[in-house]
């Protein structure tokens, strides 16, 4: 069956990441070299600490277990294009990321994603020296908002029914209030890949507008996979999310998103 | 439709521009009893600090005490404070701990530390893996300079002679651990027309007006 492309999707974040280990002082000092290599390409950096302080209960008393509280940092490289960051680098201890952004100018395709990693993985694993990998994650960020569907967003109000083919209100009541929150979680299992994809809606804070995740991985920890073979399960997975993107959105929808 | 109770590992969402975009999500301890007045440990699991070719290996993972009332993170036996909801999000570790270590280390040096910083020197040494910094730091020629700023092409830097010299980006890489105008000491090798084709061992300089 052809892939159906569309001119105007409301996707405006495409991004791969994948997961891997490595021990702390090897991590640390190449980092520091990548940070300053990468530079010329992706001129912005900058760092962000996430803190997790996890309340538990003992006896009815609430306490704070020292093992359960975390801080993680992350590293992010951003690149732009004509003003607009649209490329960005994120690096975890355990983790890396490639996104790709949408931009006014350059509405963005798998296609660019793919060079992108291609191109960007392999740098930063012949970097870091890291051949092995639990598997990939792919994530699709869609944005449903007065900006990226007009013909249906005309108010402060979205008509979730006539976009989206679930997440359906059973009774007579059909006004939604924020916050919105639902989520599916589905097992791929055709074919040698089990894939597990994630398909979550919720609100963005402060705007009128929702936003649909579709995250598909392969992760596991117990995985050992190259980098080429990582690629390829990226592919795959790309096609398993666009299956669900053409079921999840209403022809309608479909129509209005320019199909070519 | 398939229900299946099973679902195997959640999948780590990597959207950058939603994180990038939104403010630091801030501590919520609503309605719980526990005294957040008190300090709360955390671990920050880390051990071997870099930049550049400045190293610092602890003994043991650096730990934080988080005051959430007050809003502060302290850095255990490091007299280094943070605030919790701006600066603590974005803090750069390695940096912070380095530039905290090479200042005391400097005045140590000179014999130039005041008391609570003496105090401070002798609780950081403990924590510190010394003899691996001791053998990392060969001696090889002293300079003095003033950081001057950084462009494409390098690190430019005014030697202690009065000359302008520009260092490559990898070989000046720990010059980041510097504001501009600030002076420091490092050894170095000379290549060519003495050009600096390696830095390591930078110190501040006592006379440096910003230190954290």
């Amino acid at each position: 069956m052809p892939k159906i492309k569309y001119r105007r999707p409301p996707l405006i974040e495409r991004a791969v990441s994948i997961g891997y280990s490595i021990e702390e002082e090897p991590y640390q000092l190449k980092l520091d070299s990548w940070t300053a290599g990468i530079k010329k390409d992706f001129s912005e950096a900058s760092v962000q600490n996430k803190w997790e302080i996890e309340v538990a209960e003992k006896n009815g008393m609430p306490y704070l277990p020292k093992d359960k509280q975390k801080i993680t940092t992350k590293y992010q490289f951003w690149r732009s294009t004509g003003g607009e960051k649209d490329h960005c680098i994120q690096v975890w201890r355990d983790r890396v990321s490639f996104n790709l952004l949408r931009t006014n100018d350059h509405p963005r395709t798998y296609e660019d994603l793919r060079v992108f990693i291609h191109e960007w993985s392999a740098k930063w694993a012949r970097h870091f020296e890291i051949s092995s990998f639990r598997g990939a994650t792919l994530e699709y960020v869609n944005i449903i908002s007065t900006q990226t569907m007009p013909l249906f967003c005309k108010s402060r109000e979205i008509p979730i029914g006539d976009i989206l083919t679930t997440f359906r209100v059973p009774g007579p009541i059909q006004n939604l209030a924020p916050p919105y929150r639902f989520l599916f979680y589905l097992n791929h299992k055709q074919g040698e890949l089990p894939v597990r994809l994630r398909v979550k809606l919720e609100d963005t804070p402060g705007e009128v507008a929702l936003r649909l995740n579709f995250t598909a991985s392969t992760e596991k920890p117990e995985r050992d996979v190259g980098l080429d073979a990582m690629l390829k399960e990226v592919d795959v997975m790309h096609d398993v999310i666009l299956g669900e993107f053409e079921a999840f959105f209403t022809e309608k929808a479909k129509d209005s998103f320019g199909p070519t | 439709m398939i229900f299946s109770s099973h679902s195997d590992a959640t999948p780590i969402a990597t959207c950058a521009r939603y994180e990038a975009d939104r403010a630091p999500i801030p501590i919520e301890v609503n309605g719980s009893p526990l005294d957040f007045d008190q300090p709360h440990e955390i671990s920050l699991q880390r051990r071997f600090f870099s930049v550049g070719n400045q190293r610092v290996s602890l003994e043991r993972d650096l730990m934080l005490e988080v005051y959430i009332n007050a809003g502060v993170v302290r850095i255990k036996d490091w007299g280094i404070k943070l605030s919790l909801y701006d600066e603590a999000q974005e803090i750069e570790w390695d940096r912070v701990i380095l530039r905290k270590f090479l200042d005391l280390y400097g005045k140590a040096e000179s014999g130039s530390l005041d008391e609570s910083e003496r105090e401070q020197w002798g609780s950081i040494i403990e924590q510190v893996d010394y003899q691996r910094f001791c053998a990392e730091r060969a001696p090889e020629i002293y300079i003095e300079g003033t950081y001057i700023g950084q462009d494409a092409k390098g690190w430019n830097v005014r030697l202690h002679d009065g000359t302008a010299r520009q260092i490559d980006l990898d070989t000046g890489a720990s010059l980041r651990l510097l504001e501009v105008g600030e002076r420091f000491g490092a050894m170095v090798r000379l290549g060519n027309h003495g050009s600096i084709i390696s830095m390591s061992n930078i110190s501040m300089l006592a006379d440096s007006e910003r230190i954290a």
